[in-house]
């Protein structure tokens, strides 16, 4: 069995992890929005990568030069 | 999360709504670093741009922005990204664990407790253990209180205590409250009396430094007097003719003194030592003053009789809370209360009054003076709402109970109330962790308590099955119904 070890993330790195340039992170678009619930739409596809709307998963929303920062429930 | 279109087609795309609950902004400082701000100052247009969060962000969100942050594991997103609790909001603002049977709430408690202990070096800790499962956990920092170990003067338990001990938890009349508190009292003065009267006895006047005057004594003034006291003051009551109580009553008390004097289970209450005035002693080991390199007290209460058990959850809390009020704030205890529904029920008719009024006292007042409440519990919709609208931070763990959810998330925020819906379908040692003491509610999987070398696991941690009890076992079950101290 093959155990992937991570090493321990440095704030300092911006994300980099994160910023592979060949997956994209935008995820969805803001189509709805009530008070502080948002419906975000999306297209999800068997073999891509989910695990980002698991629930209780933190999302942003970028609104100007802000992050909104959004639980999935 | 919804599939509008109600179906699915492997392999190809399918269009997905996501519900999202906004709780939070971040926002680039002048020097470009990410910091987190709680509420929404402005609100995104239709058609924003959602992408997963980077994991600067993701640190920002749950960092201490100046304060003071101990690991206590490592965020369910991200495991790469330390959980954090501010330990001196954890413990000065009271905390709760809440989770069923089962998902780990007993080892995370003892790895806060390890983790609030590295912190906070003149740290107490008093475990309230129904169960005793906690003693393994703190081989070298513990003592370990239980039937054969535990000392607790009988008479240092407060009136309304002695009478729960004395009429095994029933109501009792009129006649019986009035009879025992005057009994009590008689026998508090009789044995000031005659220790005043005795000056020259340089023994008596160093075992009873602080004496109230014998007009002061009350049938609560936590001073001694002797069981053999309270008899002879029964018999003369008895033997009178014009008689003050019923002599059923007098002559039931009687036999029940008697009985519960004589019966070993009740060794820690009326043994031959809790005569002398001993206060200072036992005080100085229960609560660890000094600390001697052990700040935890486990005090064990499978192995006390039933009937006892509330009283002497009463009297270690309220005590605690004045030795910390009394202490001029030099002492900080935190006093852990396992199963606390069992003594701080919803149901006022449940339970016994001066426990929850002792454990209440600790979780309205207690903050101020150095004392803290940890609650532990599996139904905290059975839970003194009172005591839970005081725990400012909570771990929440798997909990599939509707009625206890529902208290959860009257706890939250409004903003946060979404995170109860999966609380369901945590995994073990997962949890929801909010309040004070957090940033911001995290969903966190807990660290792995740190074990000292050589000390292993409990048989039911560490998945091995306990060993088959044998005919010797009968013996050792038997000594101990019958009160025989000894394995």
């Amino acid at each position: 069995m093959n155990i992937e070890v991570r090493q321990p993330l440095n704030i300092e790195e911006t994300g980099r992890h994160l910023r592979d340039p060949t997956k994209s992170r935008v995820l969805g678009h803001l189509i709805s929005l009530n008070g502080m619930h948002g419906l975000i739409a999306t297209d999800i596809t068997v073999d891509s990568s989910n695990d980002q709307w698991s629930v209780g998963h933190l999302i942003s929303i970028q609104h100007d030069g802000a992050r909104l920062v959004g639980v999935v429930c | 999360m919804t599939a509008p279109d109600k179906a699915w087609a492997s392999g190809a795309t399918n269009n997905v709504l996501i519900k999202v609950e906004l709780n939070g902004v971040v926002l680039d400082d002048p020097e470009g670093k990410p910091r987190f701000y709680r509420g929404i100052q402005a609100y995104p247009r239709l058609g924003a741009i959602a992408h997963r969060i980077r994991a600067t962000d993701l640190a920002s969100i749950y960092a201490f922005n100046g304060r003071v942050g101990i690991e206590i594991g490592k965020l369910s997103q991200d495991d790469r990204i330390p959980a954090k609790v501010s330990v001196e909001e954890l413990v000065s603002r009271h905390f709760a664990v809440i989770g069923s049977t089962g998902v780990g709430k007993t080892t995370t408690v003892c790895m806060l407790i390890q983790k609030i202990l590295a912190a906070r070096s003149n740290q107490r800790v008093l475990i309230i253990d129904p169960h005793n499962e906690f003693a393994s956990h703190f081989p070298d920092t513990s003592i370990v209180l239980d039937s054969d170990s535990l000392e607790l003067p009988f008479w240092m338990f407060k009136f309304e205590e002695m009478v729960e001990i004395i009429f095994s938890g029933r109501k009792p009349s009129t006649d019986e409250t009035d009879a025992l508190y005057d009994l009590i009292k008689s026998a508090k003065t009789r044995f000031s009396s005659a220790q005043t009267s005795a000056p020259s006895n340089a023994l008596s006047a160093v075992r009873r430094p602080a004496t109230p005057e014998t007009g002061n004594i009350s049938a609560d003034t936590p001073v001694p007097y002797r069981i053999a006291d309270a008899i002879q003051v029964l018999d003369g009551w008895m033997g009178k003719l014009d008689q003050t109580y019923p002599l059923p009553v007098m002559r039931a008390m009687k036999n029940r003194l008697e009985a519960l004097a004589r019966d070993p289970r009740y060794r820690f209450m009326f043994g031959k030592a809790m005569i002398e005035d001993n206060m200072a002693r036992v005080i100085s080991k229960i609560f660890r003053i000094p600390t001697d390199d052990k700040p935890v007290t486990v005090v064990q209460l499978a192995g006390l009789p039933n009937e006892v058990v509330n009283s002497v959850v009463s009297v270690l809390a309220r005590m605690a809370f004045d030795i910390s009020l009394w202490g001029g704030g030099g002492y900080q205890i935190a006093v852990i209360c396992e199963e606390a529904h069992r003594y701080i029920p919803k149901d006022s008719s449940l339970g016994f009054g001066p426990t929850r009024t002792a454990i209440g006292r600790i979780a309205k007042e207690g903050r101020k003076y150095g004392v803290s409440l940890g609650v532990v519990t599996q139904r905290p919709s059975e839970l003194d709402p009172t005591v839970v609208s005081q725990c400012s931070t909570m771990f929440v763990m798997r909990l599939p109970n509707e009625a206890d959810k529902a208290i959860i998330r009257s706890a939250l925020a409004e903003s946060s109330g979404s995170i109860v819906s999966f609380l369901s379908s945590l995994a073990d040692r997962e949890a929801i962790a909010f309040g004070e003491a957090i940033p911001t509610p995290m969903r966190m999987r807990f660290a792995n308590i740190v074990r000292p070398p050589g000390v292993t696991p409990p048989a039911h941690e560490a998945g091995a099955p306990a060993p088959a009890l044998t005919g010797a076992d009968v013996f050792r079950v038997i000594r101990r119904l019958r009160g025989e101290s000894g394995d």
